[in-house]
């Protein structure tokens, strides 16, 4: 069975289309959705109804927490002041924007989600707001996707797809406190990282959005970049009075406020 | 870009903007500083209270004497009295009108050195000069409807990942099209930056001469040139801010700073 895995929307409805009808057209035959529905983007309500109309299995993302429970971002969100300001002014604007049940929508939201030997989580297992960059550390990539149970650990956040093999982990664990320390060795059988990209905010230098098709029985994993109509939704953040910097980013590629990039951070804030 | 001799003189230089005017400039005086004692004097008319350039000659070379608007009396003075003075004339002036260049005296030595991009023809400034510098500037992109941003930085502390940030949106277009941008920026460490940008080549960044500023807000020369078409001020404005420190955050780094510099010691 093919699955569909998207995630990233932040309120870019124009995209979201594209990528349902490209879902449509490849014969997935159900999606998942990573969160991460709002935030600096000029349609949030639109999108959250989307999902909500289609009944897609998704998780919270960090923007979607965030205006659930109010801003609580940790040092993973803003690499620079510059950041900082702006994704505060776009959690604010999303605020005013959103209805009371689109907020109440966003809370129910579970965190993690599973399907068969498939977990399904915004940033990583241990937080919403961590990044599992392509370059971390293996051994705590692994312990993440084994956290999970899951043999595939999809995920999104960093907007910047990749698929990572944790193949053939060997773990060495030494438990001490006893009388002799013991030392166990196993092999972890392989594990994978699946990172879907984002449909509303891509980080890869176009304006495409990108997410997977997940092949159940094969376990082939297919990365879709669809093109949209970006200028549209470039206009509408600019006629809503969205920073005009977003539209530009949006259209190069950039994201609308860069990202933390440092591999080794690790997120204070559990789950 | 060869040099000319030391003698008392007064050289105007004119130039499109980033034709390299102020590179040509400081080369000169790099030279001059070596070989002789002789005294020498910098000016940029009009160049408002952004003077960017007078500021980093300044910078660079603590022993130039640099003049603004209304010391052009003392100009002549100084020349007449054995000094070389560098008289740099921003793109935007009109070269058949300046009263300055018309009223120097005869007993004057005096030299217009137009700076031109290699291989092309300014009729503006080829006719003007005595002597054409060439210079690498890519000018095929360049609108004529150019615009000149300029904005006093002074007091402001920057993010240095902001900043960044916001010079790669400045340089790749995100406030419309950027010909040409420099500024002296002071950081949250205490160092103050020159960059420069012109289209087609590399930002430079050069970590200027300066002592550490770590007492509150930097008092002392900061600010950004901006020359391009279609620039969006508003949106210039409003990123430069949010990429500036508050006084908070400014007197930790200053306290962070100071704390590690004892440590050293």
């Amino acid at each position: 069975m093919k699955i569909a895995v998207m995630s990233c929307i932040h309120s870019n409805y124009e995209a979201l289309d594209a990528v349902l009808r490209d879902i449509d057209r490849a014969k997935a035959e159900k999606i998942f959705c990573l969160g991460d529905l709002v935030g600096y983007g000029p349609e949030p309500h639109a999108v959250v109804e989307m999902i909500r109309s289609l009944d897609i299995p998704t998780v919270q993302g960090c923007w979607d927490e965030d205006i659930v429970e109010g801003l609580n971002s940790c040092e993973c969100s803003y690499p620079s002041v510059l950041a900082e300001h702006r994704g505060r002014f776009a959690h604010e604007w999303t605020k005013e924007q959103i209805y009371p049940d689109t907020i109440e929508f966003l809370a129910e939201l579970p965190k993690t989600m599973m399907y068969e030997n498939l977990a399904f989580v915004h940033g990583s297992p241990h937080s919403q707001h961590e990044y599992l960059l392509p370059e971390l550390d293996g051994f705590i990539a692994l312990e993440r996707v084994l956290s999970t149970g899951a043999d595939t650990l999809f995920c999104g956040h960093t907007h910047v797809p990749y698929v990572r093999s944790l193949d053939a982990g060997q773990l060495n664990i030494r438990v001490t406190g006893t009388k002799e320390n013991q030392d166990s060795t196993f092999t972890a059988p392989l594990k994978r990282i699946v990172n879907a990209g984002s449909v509303g905010e891509p980080r890869h230098g176009r304006p495409n959005a990108t997410y997977v098709i997940y092949d159940t029985d094969t376990e082939e994993v297919t990365m879709r970049e669809v093109e949209y109509d970006y200028q549209k939704t470039c206009a509408a953040i600019i006629e809503k009075g969205l920073p005009k910097i977003f539209a530009w980013r949006l259209a190069k590629g950039m994201e609308y406020a860069e990202r933390a990039d440092d591999a080794s951070h690790l997120c204070e804030r559990g789950v | 870009m060869s040099n000319l001799k030391n003698e008392s003189q007064i050289i105007a230089i004119a130039g499109l903007a980033g034709a390299g005017k102020t590179s040509w400039i400081l080369q000169q005086i790099q030279i001059a500083t070596q070989t002789s004692a002789q005294q020498i004097v910098y000016f940029a008319p009009s160049s408002g209270t952004v003077a960017i350039d007078a500021n980093l000659v300044a910078i660079q070379f603590p022993d130039v004497e640099i003049l603004s608007d209304g010391q052009e009396l003392d100009l002549f003075t100084k020349v007449a009295n054995g000094a070389i003075a560098y008289v740099e004339l921003g793109f935007h002036l009109d070269l058949a009108k300046m009263p300055l260049l018309d009223s120097i005296p005869e007993s004057l030595s005096y030299h217009k050195v137009a700076v031109c991009p290699r291989g092309r023809h300014y009729a503006e400034f080829q006719s003007w000069a005595d002597r054409v510098v060439e210079s690498d500037l890519d000018t095929a992109q360049i609108s004529s409807q150019v615009q000149v941003w300029r904005s006093p930085l002074t007091g402001q502390v920057f993010d240095p990942s902001s900043l960044n940030v916001f010079w790669y949106e400045l340089t790749e277009g995100g406030y419309g099209e950027v010909y040409r941008c420099k500024g002296i920026f002071d950081l949250a460490d205490g160092r103050a930056f020159y960059i420069d940008y012109t289209k087609g080549k590399e930002s430079v960044y050069i970590e200027l001469r300066l002592p550490r500023w770590l007492e509150g807000r930097p008092q002392r020369f900061s600010g950004i040139e901006v020359v391009g078409a279609g620039l969006d001020n508003s949106e210039m404005i409003k990123s430069i801010t949010d990429c500036c420190l508050s006084d908070e955050i400014i007197q930790n780094y200053q306290q962070q700073i100071k704390r590690s510099q004892l440590i050293s010691v």
